[in-house]
């Protein structure tokens, strides 16, 4: 996941990797390491809500 | 012409003494109309434009070329027209024309309406949506999505117009931290095309604005025709970036409109190129709560599976263990049985046998005590004979003697 994958993609992994766990045919490892990649796109996801400050700028 | 009717001021001179209020000139303006018989025609033919109803009377505007008059048929006479105007209808008007004071302005009492066919405005529509069709600018594979979540919004409007002001709000009040960026244009009027194809083309070359919004409150048709014209549809339909219009009403429909990638109904709806930012924070916390019960419940899975494993293998482990114990146990408990069992038989036998070679010795024992008894007896049995002849030699002896005797006292 990189700045550019469009918002849907960040959502979609998650989705998948919520499916993954739920499916439970994970190792404690394996569910370990993508709960800590779905934490890190949904911060990722938080990050690129933040897109500016609001500002009016007239031209 | 009237005469002077204001009283000079107090305070402020006039180098004039032809000073009139406004209601003295506006009952000079509706005398000339109303009193002109030249201003007074059979027909006035036009395109009808922004036909309406208010107060039960109908109303609309008659424009050609520049020009344009309002015309109102009161609700007693709507029925009794020759035709209805409506959006597309080219007219011929019969009617009186009358100045209406409070506003000011003069508008034709329409008596009758005849339809003359198609406006002419219509057909230079039809034309426009023709070339712009021929082109493919009205396809809707040529339209781009808008973006997911536009950092900037470039915004082309009436800096001071209440649609800007509804546009931003729109768009804030969805998403407050999207920035807006405004390129003031006319809307309406000579300059209104060039500035409205300026902020468009501005904003395209801006690598900052992620989607273009256009947009205008309403207003009469004819004063909406610029966003029909050819030169605009194509700068929108040709932008790189995105682009989003919105002009007029809910029923109000331009070409601008339609070649443009997304269209919304009116400029308190430009919010609608952002996304909810409330609606994203629920899904983000919803994502977020999905993945924590999905990871514990694949760790309480993962969990109670080893536990229920572990139990089984303990199980499993102990049960085999005793299993194994009881076999040893079991052999061990046989075989002892075995040792001591024989240990009991080869007592047992070897009893057997000490009994067996006791009771032959005991028999060898009798036989030979019944030997020495037998010997005993036939050694005493001997004896007697012996013992007997002894008796025997000694009676005969005995016998001789008295005979011995007998013959010497018989001699």
């Amino acid at each position: 996941m990189t700045d550019s994958t469009p918002i849907s993609d960040k959502v979609a992994r998650i989705e998948t990797i919520i499916e993954q766990l739920e499916d439970g045919e994970v190792s404690l490892e394996e569910a370990q390491e993508l709960r800590e990649e779905g934490k890190e796109v949904l911060t990722d996801l938080e990050e690129t809500l933040e897109v500016g400050d609001g500002e009016i700028i007239e031209q | 012409m009237a005469e002077a009717d204001v009283p000079a001021a107090d305070t402020v001179e006039l180098d004039s003494d032809d000073i009139v209020t406004v209601g003295t000139l506006s009952d000079e303006i509706a005398e000339l109309i109303d009193g002109n018989h030249e201003l007074n025609h059979d027909y006035v033919v036009g395109d009808a434009s922004d036909c309406r109803e208010a107060n039960g009377h109908l109303h609309f505007d008659l424009v050609a070329d520049n020009a344009s008059i309002h015309c109102v048929v009161f609700g007693f006479r709507y029925k009794g027209l020759n035709a209805t105007p409506d959006e597309e209808m080219h007219v011929a008007v019969r009617g009186e024309l009358s100045y209406y004071e409070p506003q000011g302005s003069c508008s034709l009492i329409v008596e009758d309406v005849v339809d003359m066919g198609e406006s002419e405005y219509s057909q230079i529509y039809a034309e426009n949506k023709e070339k712009l069709a021929a082109d493919g600018l009205l396809d809707d594979e040529q339209k781009q999505s808008l973006p997911e979540l536009p950092a900037t919004v470039g915004l082309v409007t009436s800096a001071d117009s209440d649609a800007r002001i509804d546009a931003v709000t729109a768009i804030h009040d969805r998403y407050p931290e999207v920035d807006i960026k405004i390129h003031d244009a006319s809307v309406q009027g000579q300059d209104a095309l060039e500035e409205l194809m300026g902020g468009v083309a501005a904003f395209d070359e801006d690598a900052t604005v992620d989607v273009i919004v256009v947009t205008r409150g309403g207003g009469a048709d004819k004063t909406l025709r610029i966003f029909n014209e050819t030169p605009l549809c194509r700068v929108i339909a040709d932008a790189e970036t995105p682009t989003a219009v919105g002009i007029g009403h809910e029923d109000d429909r331009t070409l601008a409109d339609e070649v443009a990638d997304y269209r919304f109904m009116t400029p308190t709806h430009a919010g609608d190129v952002v996304p909810k930012r409330a609606d994203w924070d629920e899904t983000c916390k919803q994502l977020s709560e999905q993945l924590d019960t999905a990871y514990q419940t694949a760790v309480e899975t993962k969990l109670t599976a080893a536990d229920t494993e572990l139990e089984n293998a303990y199980q499993n482990t102990v049960t085999s263990r005793l299993q194994e114990l009881d076999t040893a146990l079991e052999h061990a408990a046989e075989h002892h049985f075995k040792t001591a069992l024989l240990t009991l038989r080869n007592q047992l036998e070897t009893a057997y046998q000490t009994l067996e070679q006791e009771k032959e010795h005991e028999e060898e024992l009798e036989e030979t005590v019944e030997e020495v008894r037998d010997e005993a007896k036939t050694e005493a049995q001997a004896e007697a004979a012996r013992q007997q002849r002894r008796y025997k030699i000694v009676i005969a002896v005995l016998v001789l003697v008295v005979l011995g005797l007998a013959a010497l006292y018989v001699i």
